[in-house]
C-alpha cells in the first residue's frame, strides 16, 4: 500500500476559538472554507458553515487538516469528519470560558464514540486575562498533558501543538497511522 | 356541580391540587397524543389509569405517562365524582401531586443545567466502585442503570434502555456525573485497555470492537515518527 496516502488531522471547537486561523498557519495551500456571514449574533461577521479544509505535507505524507463548524447545529459534522481521523484538536480561547461547556460537549461527544487521540488546545494565551491549560485540564476533567496553551495564528506555536497530538498518537499506537492507510481516501484517485 | 375545563387555562398540576380531597374520575380528551385518559383519583392518590380505553397496571409506566402530560396546555378535561373509592380501580398507589411537582423540579433543573447538560449520544461509564450517598430519587436511578453503565452507555440510549423521559435520564446523570460517580467513556482509553487485558470488572468478554491495528513489524521508523520528524525539522530555525 502506498506510504503517500493522505492522513487527516480534525480542529474543533466552539465558534471563535480559532479553528480557521490555526488550519490557515499551518495550511501551505490557501484554505479552502465556507465562511458565511452570520446569521445570529456570535461575536463575529463570518462563520464556518461546512467545514475549512487546508493541506500540510510531511515527508511526502499529504495531511489533511478540517476545520469543523462551531456552531450546535452543524453538530452532526463532527462524527462524519472525525471517522477515520489520525488525531483530534479541540480548540477552546481561554479568555471566554461561557465557551467551555460547548467545548467539553464537543470533545466528550467524539471521544466516547470515536477511537480517535486528542488534544486540547487553549488558544488566545498572548491575552493577559486568560485560562491556563492546566485549569482548563481540570474543567475537562483531563490529565494536563491533553491540554497545551496555543497561539493560533503563530505558525511555531500551531506546529508546537500539531507535534504534541502526534506524540499522543505515537504514545498510543506507534502503528495506528498504517492502521487508518486506505481508510480514508479523500482526494486519491 | 361539574368541574370541567381547558388545559390551556388550567395546568394539570392545579387541576389535581383542586382534586385532593375528592373522589372521582378526571377525564381528559385530547391530551397530547392520547385521545382518552381516565385518570381515577381518590384523595390524591391515583388508584387507576384508563389509556385510550387500556386499563394501565405498570406503575412505572403509569408515572412516565404523568410525567409525560404534565406540561401539556391543550386538551378538556371533566371530573366526575363518586361516593366511594371501591367503586374505583385498584391497581395504583401513585401520588400524583408528587409526581407533577417533580416534574415541575425537573423542569426547573433541566433549565438550570441545559448549558452545560452533555450530547445525548455521548457515552459514560462508571468512574469508581466506591459507594456514595445518592438522595432517593437519585438511587433510584441508580439501582436501574449501575449495570448499563459498567458497559459503557449513552444519556439516550439508557433512557430508551429504562423507558425514561431523556430529560430525566440527562439530569440524574449530571448529577451523578458531579459527585463522580460516572465519567464520559474515552474509546482510545477504552480499546487501549481492552488491549493491556483490563477489562471492566464484570465483563468477561471484550464488548468493544477494537480499532484495527498494523501487526507488521517493520525495521524502518512507523509513518507517525516520520511525520513526527518532519514536523520537527519545520519547527527548526533555519
Amino acid at each position: 500500500m502506498s506510504q503517500h496516502q493522505p492522513l487527516k488531522i480534525v480542529i474543533s471547537g466552539p465558534v471563535g476559538a480559532g479553528k480557521t486561523t490555526f488550519v490557515q498557519s499551518l495550511s501551505e495551500i490557501p484554505v479552502v472554507n465556507t465562511d458565511e456571514l452570520s446569521t445570529e449574533d456570535i461575536g463575529k461577521a463570518t462563520t464556518t458553515v461546512a467545514l475549512d479544509f487546508g493541506l500540510l505535507t510531511l515527508d511526502g505524507i499529504p495531511i489533511h487538516l478540517f476545520g469543523t463548524p462551531g456552531q450546535d447545529r452543524f453538530d452532526f459534522m463532527w462524527e462524519v469528519l472525525c471517522e477515520g481521523a489520525l488525531g483530534l484538536l479541540v480548540l477552546v480561547a481561554g479568555d471566554k470560558p461561557q465557551d467551555f461547556p460547548h467545548a467539553r460537549r464537543i470533545l466528550e461527544f467524539i471521544t466516547s464514540r470515536i477511537p480517535v487521540p486528542f488534544l486540547v488546545g487553549v488558544t488566545r494565551q498572548d491575552l493577559p486575562r486568560v485560562w491556563e491549560p492546566e485549569d482548563v485540564a481540570e474543567y475537562f476533567d483531563l490529565t494536563p498533558d491533553l491540554v497545551i496553551g496555543i497561539n493560533a495564528t503563530s505558525t511555531t506555536s500551531s506546529l508546537l501543538s500539531t507535534v504534541r497530538l502526534l506524540e499522543l498518537v505515537q504514545a498510543y499506537d506507534p502503528l495506528y497511522a498504517e492502521s487508518l492507510q486506505g481508510k480514508y481516501t479523500f482526494g486519491t484517485v | 356541580m361539574a368541574i370541567f375545563g381547558n388545559l390551556t387555562e388550567f395546568p394539570l398540576l392545579e387541576v389535581v391540587s383542586m382534586l385532593e380531597r375528592r373522589c372521582g374520575v378526571l377525564h381528559f380528551r385530547n391530551v397530547g397524543h392520547f385521545q382518552s385518559l381516565d385518570l381515577q383519583l381518590n384523595h390524591g392518590t391515583l388508584q387507576g389509569l384508563v389509556v385510550n380505553g387500556q386499563v394501565m397496571r405498570d406503575g412505572i409506566a403509569a408515572k412516565n405517562l404523568l410525567i409525560e402530560i404534565a406540561n401539556v396546555r391543550s386538551g378538556t378535561f371533566e371530573f366526575q365524582r363518586v361516593s366511594d373509592g371501591s367503586m374505583l380501580l385498584n391497581d395504583l398507589a401513585i401520588n400524583i401531586g408528587e409526581i407533577l411537582l417533580r416534574r415541575a423540579t425537573l423542569d426547573d433543573e433541566w433549565n438550570c443545567y441545559k448549558d452545560s447538560l452533555p450530547e445525548p449520544e455521548t457515552r459514560f461509564v462508571l468512574a469508581t466502585q466506591e459507594l456514595v450517598w445518592l438522595e432517593e430519587e437519585l438511587q433510584q436511578f441508580w439501582n436501574q442503570a449501575e449495570l448499563l453503565l459498567e458497559y459503557g452507555i449513552s444519556t439516550k440510549d439508557l433512557a430508551q434502555r429504562l423507558n425514561l423521559e431523556l430529560r430525566l435520564v440527562q439530569v440524574n446523570m449530571y448529577k451523578l456525573r458531579a459527585i463522580g460517580v460516572i465519567r464520559p467513556a474515552r474509546k482510545v482509553q477504552e480499546i487501549a485497555d481492552i488491549r493491556a487485558g483490563h477489562f471492566p470488572s464484570r465483563v468477561a468478554i471484550p464488548v468493544l470492537k477494537a480499532a484495527p491495528v498494523a501487526t507488521k513489524t517493520q525495521n524502518k521508523p512507523s509513518l507517525v515518527s516520520r511525520l513526527l520528524g518532519a514536523l520537527r525539522l519545520i519547527g527548526k530555525p533555519s
